[in-house]
């Protein structure tokens, strides 16, 4: 992934397995649909990032108070 | 930039059918709502005046809302046009990431968005993801609640803290 970055100019961030991708991607999206969705505040955004091992500083949210949903 | 070394396979039922009725939203929830029924039922961004009729409003007043939506980042519009380019995990425009499914076919940002379609559409399908330096991906496929082939990596390139800095990039 270092050269693949290298090779695009990019700086090496995060590299997720397809697994945790998937459970993000259900933690996320799965009530997109639902009539009354509202975007996470950053405190919740955090939570399910740290539900799925995703603790490092690459996915430290800045704020608990503002929302940060994707 | 999120990027995929994968595909997916993802089956539909009839998920417009069963999305839930709109009870008493406000206006800007409704729009939004019916943004993500228009890109499921069409595989397409709707226009405002596409909107209008189903809401019983004005094309500029369905556009004052994609306004304020964008701006609490809900939706994101393009730059240029101020038409709708992204409502989350759909994207308005072609990308490197296709979800296909037996009841229709839809642009994702990236490769967490082609699998966030999976998921919010709870059910089977296929995405394809193009990558020029990696030639042809190798397949992931999904039941819509669960991953059943792929592998790979998927690399995030923005932390998340800065995600909005540049949406389009991201």
């Amino acid at each position: 992934m270092a050269r693949w970055c290298e090779e695009r100019g990019r700086a090496v961030g995060a590299v997720v397995s397809l697994p945790t991708t998937w459970a993000l991607a259900r933690a996320w999206y799965s009530d997109r649909l639902e009539p009354a969705w509202r975007r996470r505040t950053a405190q919740e955004a955090q939570a399910v990032f740290s539900g799925l091992g995703l603790t490092d500083r690459f996915w430290r949210l800045p704020s608990p108070a503002s929302p940060a949903d994707s | 930039m999120v990027g995929l070394i994968v595909w997916i396979e993802v089956g539909l039922v009839r998920v417009s059918e069963r999305l839930p009725l709109v009870a008493a939203l406000d206006f800007d929830s409704r729009v939004r709502l019916e943004v993500y029924r228009h890109f499921v039922r069409f595989g397409l961004a709707p226009t405002a005046g596409d909107l209008g009729d189903e809401l019983g409003a004005s094309p500029s007043a369905i556009a004052d809302s994609f306004e304020r939506l964008a701006a609490a980042h809900v939706l994101v519009l393009d730059p240029a046009t101020r038409g709708l380019w992204m409502a989350m995990p759909f994207s308005a425009v072609p990308t490197s990431f296709r979800v296909t499914t037996p009841g229709g076919e839809w642009w994702a940002n990236c490769a967490w968005d082609a699998l966030g379609i999976s998921a919010m559409l709870q059910a089977p399908a296929e995405i394809t993801a193009t990558c020029a330096g990696c030639g042809d991906p190798p397949p992931v496929r999904t039941t819509g609640r669960a991953l059943s082939a792929g592998t790979g990596v998927v690399h995030f390139a923005v932390p998340a803290a800065s995600w909005w800095d540049d949406i389009g990039f991201t």
